[in-house]
């Protein structure tokens, strides 16, 4: 009796390989999220951040292969345009995140006001930076086509 | 989407079952059943093999006016 337990053909017809990767990305979704409320949740906790050290890098890993794969790929936002004042939005977003969250860790006005202030700056200013380095990648791609169209 | 009735009058033309389509185009019955159904929307190499194991082509099959 032969078992069959992988096959290196893929076992699924091009409906069922679209709809397993919705599934796979809708999970992925769930796994994001909820690594960071898992993060989000112990530090407003005040646990020592060597007990969510793990999420936190296995966040930040994810984060990054996202960020390179697009990046690579000269894509941004689905939805949001890419512009400075969309930036200006989201990292005024984040700024209040961190300030809100500080202040419920701390308890501590100015200090809150102070991390929200500067993680605002970071934000925008990685916001700017990725965004330019995507617009100027797809700009490469375009043009790469063309190249090859023309041949 | 529309229901491709055109894909299905073709099929039924041939005397052949979802099943037999899908076995003979390489995919499961269930996406030559959402197909018909108007409820996926296939590759144009699926739609090629489906052309191709029917008799039709693929404005006879898939195009909508």
């Amino acid at each position: 009796m032969k078992f069959h337990f992988f096959s290196k053909k893929n076992l699924l017809d091009e409906m069922q390989e679209q709809t397993m990767r919705k599934i796979e990305s809708r999970g992925c979704y769930v796994f994001f999220f909820g690594l960071v409320a898992a993060v989000v949740i112990q530090n407003m906790m005040g646990a020592p951040r060597e007990q969510f050290m793990a999420e936190g890098i296995l966040l930040t890993l994810g984060c990054l292969y996202m960020l390179e794969e697009s990046l690579r790929h000269g894509l941004w936002e689905r939805h949001a345009t890419a512009t400075t004042g969309t930036n200006l939005l989201a990292s005024f977003v984040g700024a209040a995140v961190v300030g809100g969250m500080t202040f419920v860790r701390n308890g501590y006005w100015p200090g809150a006001l102070c991390s929200a202030i500067f993680s605002g700056i970071l934000c925008f200013a990685a916001l700017q930076w990725t965004m330019t380095l995507a617009l100027k990648r797809r700009k490469t791609l375009d043009e790469q086509e063309e190249e090859n169209e023309d041949e | 989407m529309a229901k491709n009735l055109k894909m299905k009058a073709a099929r039924a033309e041939k005397d052949m079952t979802q099943g037999a389509l899908a076995e003979a185009v390489g995919v499961s019955r269930q996406t030559i059943n959402a197909i018909e159904k108007g409820e996926y929307n296939p590759t144009i190499q699926l739609c090629r093999s489906i052309c191709r194991v029917l008799d039709k082509t693929l404005d006879e099959l898939f195009w909508e006016e």
